[in-house]
């Protein structure tokens, strides 16, 4: 078999990487959306005035669940996740929801903290200045010092948006099921094929390796376009 | 009822174990300009910013316009304790003391009783608890609706950043329905006017020099029509070319009447501007009276220190 011939025998494998690329995305597009919900709330919790026990209640658990998440692996969390979820379930036809919930709360503890000193990072003046003028503590948050934070934090968010789709590829130690068929990540595929063709391993590894590379430059590109717009309204 | 705009009394602050305010009193009329004066740390920054409980004091009234605006305190509402389970259990006790007394005297022994001894627990009951939050809210709304009618100047500008000078403007009495957009950028307008900063109604804060910062602060707290201006050092963080131009603002809005508390570095403004002056030195007011008077003779030989070494 000539170059050309094996060359284009890997060629034809594309479609695989494709769909596990797909599938990483998935779940790392879940986990964000996820991840930023529960990062806002838990920012809200956190920054909001603790003027009465249940704010204060709701602070305690967000310091918790900060601590205990941030504190332990994300390839451990994801694994008591999809085991639990196997104790409970037994199968699951499909079960992308297990890294995608997995990841989500993982994500969710840094956002809170991104978002939590984002805000904080806003000059308190800016408040003063607000709640001076009869504006509720909401109201300035809403109007003057969200629309500022957002500013300081998109770098940090991005930063961590692309920590997380590197991430995923922890999936690779679960069995991922579509229907009852198992799928693989972008780099389960890698190593599934690795395991198959072993002296193309390292081939299907830098596939792997360029694919994730794409999608972070992607992300990065788009970063920029967001910080310029925001840029914009600033003179 | 009193004429008195601002009333303060017995107001203590601590930050931590800093204590700021040891016990200040103070009344401001209605049309009255007053400046605070003293050294650096002597709390007045910390009293003008309680005046619209941007502090919270840790003990003390702050009263605006007859309302109390500092956090209720349950035993001053004889309503509230009757409604608590202290009440209940003592006025039981009380009764069978004393079978033949009215309930007029059961109420007052042990409403007495209550107060003296510091008797109220944190939980009184549902009833109890009802009341008591109706009343903080109402007393945190009311601080909202204070804070209105008392425009704040800042050492610091505090434009909002992410607007633009005629959005700084409009944002409060558009928010707060008190105008609509297209009254409130009138207004808006025609204070830039007068101030003639017209040509920025379109910049954002950053670009703008400190003075017109100032400039633009001030009749951002104009735009809300208050009653009372508050000045925390106004020209301290100013480049000195432009603090003339925030005094004579000031000046202007003193000079229509407007009812003003500034707190300043600034002598030869104070004695030009204040009806009364206030000295302040750690925490609490030493001495206090016209600025003729305060100036060129003051009384007490801390004033007598302070005023030899900045006049």
């Amino acid at each position: 078999m000539s170059l050309i011939e094996k060359l284009g025998r890997l060629w034809n494998l594309r479609g695989l990487f494709f769909e596990s690329l797909g599938y990483s995305l998935i779940i790392a597009f879940g986990a964000v959306v996820l991840g930023f919900i529960i990062g806002v709330l838990l920012a809200v919790v956190r920054i909001a005035p603790k003027n009465n026990p249940i704010i204060k209640f709701f602070d305690k658990i967000a310091i918790l669940y900060i601590t205990v998440i941030r504190g332990t692996p994300t390839l451990v969390q994801l694994l008591i996740l999809y085991s639990s979820v196997l104790v409970v379930f037994k199968s699951m036809s499909t079960n992308l929801l297990v890294p995608i919930i997995a990841f989500g709360i993982n994500s969710g503890a840094y956002m809170a903290e991104i978002i939590r000193s984002g805000i904080n990072s806003v000059d308190p003046g800016q408040m003063e200045a607000g709640r001076s003028v009869g504006l509720s503590w909401v109201t300035t948050m809403r109007k003057i010092i969200i629309p500022q934070a957002i500013k300081i934090v998109v770098p940090t968010i991005f930063n961590e948006i692309i920590i997380l789709v590197k991430e995923t590829s922890v999936v690779s130690y679960i069995v991922l099921r579509v229907n009852g068929i198992q799928k693989w990540d972008l780099l389960g595929i890698a190593e599934k094929l690795g395991l198959a063709v072993p002296a193309c391993y390292l081939i299907f590894l830098f596939a792997a390796a360029l694919l994730y590379l794409a999608v972070v430059m992607l992300l990065t590109l788009i970063q920029h376009l967001i910080e310029r717009r925001l840029k914009k309204n600033e003179r | 009822m009193n004429d008195n705009y601002i009333e303060i009394k017995g107001l203590y602050k601590n930050f931590g174990k800093l204590k700021v305010l040891k016990g200040v009193s103070c009344n401001i009329k209605k049309g009255e300009k007053v400046a605070i004066i003293g050294a650096s740390g002597s709390g007045k920054s910390t009293m003008l910013r309680c005046m619209n409980l941007l502090e919270t004091p840790t003990y003390g009234e702050v009263w605006v316009e007859n309302k109390l605006l500092t956090p209720i305190d349950p035993y001053l509402h004889f309503d509230v304790i009757r409604l608590s389970k202290t009440y209940a259990k003592l006025s039981e006790v009380y009764k069978a003391e004393h079978p033949d007394a009215s309930t007029e005297e059961i109420d007052a022994a042990v409403i007495a009783d209550i107060k003296k001894n510091d008797l109220l627990k944190n939980y009184e009951g549902t009833a109890y608890r009802a009341a008591i939050k109706t009343l903080y809210k109402e007393n945190f709304q009311q601080v909202d609706l204070s804070r209105r009618d008392m425009g704040m100047v800042f050492q610091h500008f505090n434009l909002f950043n992410n607007l633009t000078v005629l959005e700084n403007l409009t944002l409060a009495p558009v928010e707060l329905k008190l105008k609509t957009k297209a009254e409130a950028e009138e207004k808006a307008m025609d204070l830039l006017k007068r101030i003639g900063l017209e040509d920025k109604a379109k910049a954002y804060p950053s670009t703008l020099s400190g003075g017109q910062k100032q400039r633009i602060a001030i009749v951002r707290a104009l735009a809300m029509d208050p009653q009372v201006m508050l000045f925390d050092e106004p020209t301290s963080a100013l480049d000195p070319e432009m603090v003339g131009e925030v005094l004579d603002l000031i000046k202007k809005v003193a000079d229509a009447g407007m009812t003003v508390v500034i707190v300043t570095h600034e002598m030869g403004f104070a004695r030009e501007v204040a009806d009364r002056v206030l000295f302040m030195a750690d925490g609490v007011i030493l001495e206090e009276g016209a600025p003729e008077e305060l100036f060129n003779h003051p009384k007490n030989p801390r004033t007598q220190d302070f005023l030899s070494k900045v006049l």
